[in-house]
């Protein structure tokens, strides 16, 4: 932050009452610095009740002009205390977001600045998040970015933990360090991360930056998947198909992938159209296979992901296959010839994206 | 049926013997006073030394940083404004320093026992200046209460054993002669144990309108809340010297 911005922050470095002798002088002062705390906090906390009352189904534009209020608190808040961390965050998010103000990124970063610099690990992760990818009058500073993630990750930030976590894995603004991208990620799956210990999970079964480990990496996918983490649901359901760190176990796997399905990951829809197809672990149904393995053809999201890729690729041999020989389908070999098509180009993008992903590796570790 | 001689009390004897009574009545009350009084200034004065510990040290270094600041500022302009202002500063930060690391920030923490109160009751009651009878008990007792305070507020219960066990009330007893003056004497005794509780109250009342007492309302509240509010104060303070320091640092760095 340069002097002009410290200058301009009124910080009352000095308390009003100081030009008096004595002990009983430092106890008027701080009786009354304490007043104007106790001003601050007041103002501070009428901000947040203002904040909160917004009725949540109010639109964006509605939102925010209904925050002028807010925002007037929120300044008086910090005249009293210009060094209060809690409101330099909130005016941070306010001229960041444009709450009851007009957006000004240059503001909204000294204020985070000033708060991360006094340990606010809220305000070090959104500062982070402004220097990742830059922003209006702000530079993409990624190393800045890194340090501010690593400074709240530090102080248990679990946000700031799962970024810094993918970040080493993929090399982004810092050197690629997969023991590092691991040890983050178990620190935000010992906290009760689900998705750190998803990842933490992945890590373990292809052991990335830790030894290999399917045992553990089966019990990491379980609490993540008892959280809900759609992927972890699969990950685990894959586990008992394969009987990798779990005893082999169809009806299990069987389980968790209709968990998955039921929250649209798609690859698990491609194992129960699978398992449905060729009766393993599920009644032989042609008819239900067809359906799942349509669902898992044209995933809606997970383009860039392998697993959304890859199954989305077989389900479409399948279907070319089960539309070839009318399986569960209508026979028709127009639409056999078309899913097969699909398939071919799926398969060319996958093995692109997975060039890609070496390469990535390969630059990084070099 | 052995005969008893009763003799019947004369009104001047019922009346002293009446307010005596009351005498004693009041000097007990009087002895809870002054304990009030005693333990509301030791408990200030141990407030005060963790203040200026804890608070007043802070204080104390952000007057320095804000003196160096002046003078940078001073050496910069040269201008006789900027020079006075630095002056300013600098004897701002020497008064606070001198403050802070006084004599009342040495005060520790004051836990008086019940073994010590009630010894201070005692004392309170036997050597209290207002039973005084005379100018030179008086003196005597005044001399001796300074001391009595003095151990109670160190927490000194052997002071206060020793103090009792030197202190002889005989010559009360001794002096004056007859019903009348010795009426005459418990009257004025009552008189000035009045006009002492009345002045303790006057004074308790004063000292808790001090601003150091106001801050120590507040520290109490908050610890009632579960807060500490010297830790509050000090965290806010601290924060300010991080400014500061940064200020100087981009100052001198010019």
């Amino acid at each position: 932050m340069s002097e002009q911005d410290l200058r301009d922050a009124l910080v009352p470095v000095q308390s009003a009452s100081i030009a008096l002798k004595g002990s009983q002088s430092l106890a008027k002062r701080g009786l009354g610095d304490l007043r104007l705390l106790e001003a601050a906090e007041e103002w501070f906390q009428k901000a947040k009740d203002l904040y909160n009352a917004v009725p949540k189904e109010y639109s964006v534009a509605q939102f925010r002009s209904a925050l002028g209020e807010f925002f007037k608190c929120l300044q008086r808040a910090s005249n009293f205390d210009p060094n209060h961390p809690g409101i330099q965050s909130w005016l941070g998010a306010a001229y960041r977001d444009g709450l009851g103000t007009d957006k000004d990124m240059v503001a909204a970063a000294n204020w985070f600045r000033r708060a991360a610099d006094q340990g606010v690990a809220d305000a070090q992760y959104e500062l982070a998040g402004m220097y990742m990818y830059g922003d209006e009058g702000i530079p993409q500073d990624s190393s800045e970015a890194v340090l501010l993630y690593q400074k709240a990750s530090e102080q248990g930030h679990v946000d700031a933990q799962l970024v810094l976590g993918a970040a080493y894995l993929d090399g982004a603004g810092l050197t690629r360090d997969i023991v590092g991208s691991t040890f983050w990620f178990r620190r935000a799956a010992e906290q009760g991360s689900g998705l750190g210990q998803y990842f933490l999970a992945e890590a373990l079964e292809e052991g990335r930056g830790v030894e290999k480990d399917s045992i553990e990496a089966a019990s990491w996918y379980r609490k993540a998947a008892e959280q809900g983490i759609a992927s972890a649901q699969y990950g685990l359901g894959l586990m008992y198909k394969k009987g990798d760190g779990v005893e082999k176990d169809l009806g299990e796997a069987v389980r968790w992938f209709l968990k998955a399905s039921a929250q649209e990951y798609s690859p698990a829809h491609f194992q129960l159209g699978h398992m449905h197809h060729y009766g393993s672990g599920l009644p032989k149904d042609y008819t239900k296979a067809a359906q799942y393995l349509h669902k898992a053809a044209e995933p809606n999201e997970g383009r860039g992901d392998i697993d959304h890729l890859s199954t989305a690729m077989l389900a479409q041999l399948e279907l070319a296959d089960m539309y070839r020989v009318g399986r569960g389908v209508e026979k028709s070999a127009t639409l056999s010839e078309s899913w097969f098509r699909k398939h071919q180009v799926a398969q060319r993008e996958l093995s692109k994206l997975r060039q890609v992903n070496s390469d990535v590796s390969e630059r990084n570790r070099s | 049926m052995k005969s008893e001689v009763v003799r019947r009390l004369s009104p001047e004897e019922e009346e002293l013997a009446v307010k005596r009574e009351e005498l004693s009545r009041l000097e007990v009350q009087l002895a809870e006073q002054e304990l009030l009084l005693a333990s509301l200034k030791a408990e200030l004065a141990a407030f005060e030394g963790e203040y200026l510990r804890r608070v007043g040290v802070l204080y104390a270094e952000l007057d320095e940083w804000n003196a160096r600041i002046a003078e940078l500022d001073a050496e910069q302009d040269g201008t006789p404004e900027a020079k006075a202002k630095a002056a300013e500063a600098r004897s701002q930060a020497e008064e606070a320093y001198s403050a802070a690391h006084g004599e009342a920030a040495a005060v520790q923490p004051f836990v008086p026992s019940p073994e010590l109160k009630s010894l201070y009751r005692e004392a309170a009651k036997r050597v209290h200046p207002d039973t005084a009878t005379d100018e030179a008990d008086r003196t005597r007792r005044e001399r001796l209460m300074k001391e009595v305070n003095a151990a109670y507020a160190a927490g000194d219960e052997d002071a206060l054993r020793r103090i009792l066990a030197g202190f002889d009330t005989s010559p009360d007893a001794v002096q004056g002669s007859g019903v009348g003056a010795e009426l005459i004497r418990v009257l004025r005794q009552l008189k000035q144990l009045r006009d002492r509780i009345v002045a303790i109250e006057s004074e308790i009342v004063s000292i808790s309108e001090t601003d150091l007492a106001r801050l120590k309302e507040k520290a109490d509240l908050a610890a009632t809340e579960g807060r500490n509010l010297l830790a509050e104060m000090e965290a806010n303070v601290q924060g300010r010297l991080q400014v500061i320091q940064r200020q100087f640092e981009m100052r001198s760095g010019e």
